[in-house]
Order: structure tokens, then sequence, then C-alpha cells
């Protein structure tokens, strides 16, 4: 079963995982998210 | 949601806010950050879009965390919910793991909102 297992990986780069928003690369999630809490970027926008 | 939601300490389930982009809410999104290309999504397109975003977050979330249940993602138009996964984990550890390390990281160029949830018969869940 070890076989069919890895028949479900992945097998190319995700479109999505571990983008960051453009002129945000230097910085982590995380920092990003502490600078939206204090204001000075704005809030994720919804959809 | 404006009720309130108690968040539990342990769960087997992980809430990720807002990460599915509904084609069709993007194409209407006021600041253009999501515009597509083209004008109008067929419903194929829109179908195919899910199903490369299911299948992404799902092989990434096993991948990383641990074995999942069941994934669920609200795919609705309206604001309630709406991009919310709810990925319930087989053992509470790897979703407590999971919550730690989403949040520290990008997708689709913005940052992961992850907490524990606790929902865990997706028929049952309703906002209390």
């Amino acid at each position: 079963f070890g076989v069919e297992k890895k028949k479900a990986r992945r097998k190319n780069i995700s479109l999505y995982w571990d983008v960051p928003p453009a002129g945000f690369e230097h910085i982590t999630p995380l920092q990003y998210k502490a600078m939206q809490a204090a204001g000075q970027i704005p809030a994720t926008l919804i959809a | 949601c404006s009720r309130i939601h108690n968040k539990p300490t342990f769960s087997q389930t992980v809430l990720i806010q807002n990460l599915y982009h509904n084609p069709q809410n993007s194409a209407q999104s006021a600041d253009g950050s999501h515009l597509l290309t083209t004008t109008t999504v067929g419903e194929e397109e829109i179908q195919e879009h899910f199903d490369n975003f299911f299948e992404d977050v799902f092989i990434e979330l096993e991948d990383k965390y641990g074995e999942i249940e069941e994934m669920n993602v609200c795919d609705n138009l309206g604001d309630h919910l709406v991009g919310n996964v709810y990925v319930k984990f087989r053992r509470e550890e790897d979703a407590e793991k999971a919550v730690a390390d989403l949040n520290n990281r990008w997708f689709a160029g913005r940052p992961v909102y992850a907490e524990l949830s606790p929902v865990t018969d997706f028929r049952e869940a309703c906002c209390r």
C-alpha cells in the first residue's frame, strides 16, 4: 500500500502555498499579521 | 461571524479562514487584485479551479501535518464563512501542529489565518 500512497503525492509545485504578497517577500506571515494588527498595512481583503 | 465562538484548546479540527477564493467572487473584487483575465467564468472552469485548490490543500496538509479524516470547503458567494476551510485530522496533535505552522505561512499571496475549531460533525455544524 506504500506505492498507492506515493501516487497521490504532489507531482508538481503548488500554485498557492508559500506565495507571499508582492513586496512582502522579506517578512514572515506572522510579522505581516502583526503589522496589520498595528494598522501599518490594511487588513486582508475578504474575497 | 457575529456570533460568539469559543475557541477550543484541543480539537482535531482546524479552521483556515477565507482560504478558498471562488473565481466568481474574485472577479467582482473591488480592488481588482484577483481580477481574472477572462470576463466570464464558465462552470467547468470553476469546478476545475476548485478541484485544483482542494487537491493542492489536501495533499499539502496531509503531507506536512498528518492524516486527514475530513476536509470541507465553504464555497458560498456570501460574506458569511466565505472560503473557510475546515480540516479534521485524525489526531489532535496534528491539528495543533498544523495551526501553529500554518499561521506562519503564505497562501496565494496572503497570510494564512488558522485556528482550532470545535466542529467535529459537519452535518451538525452551525453558528451558535
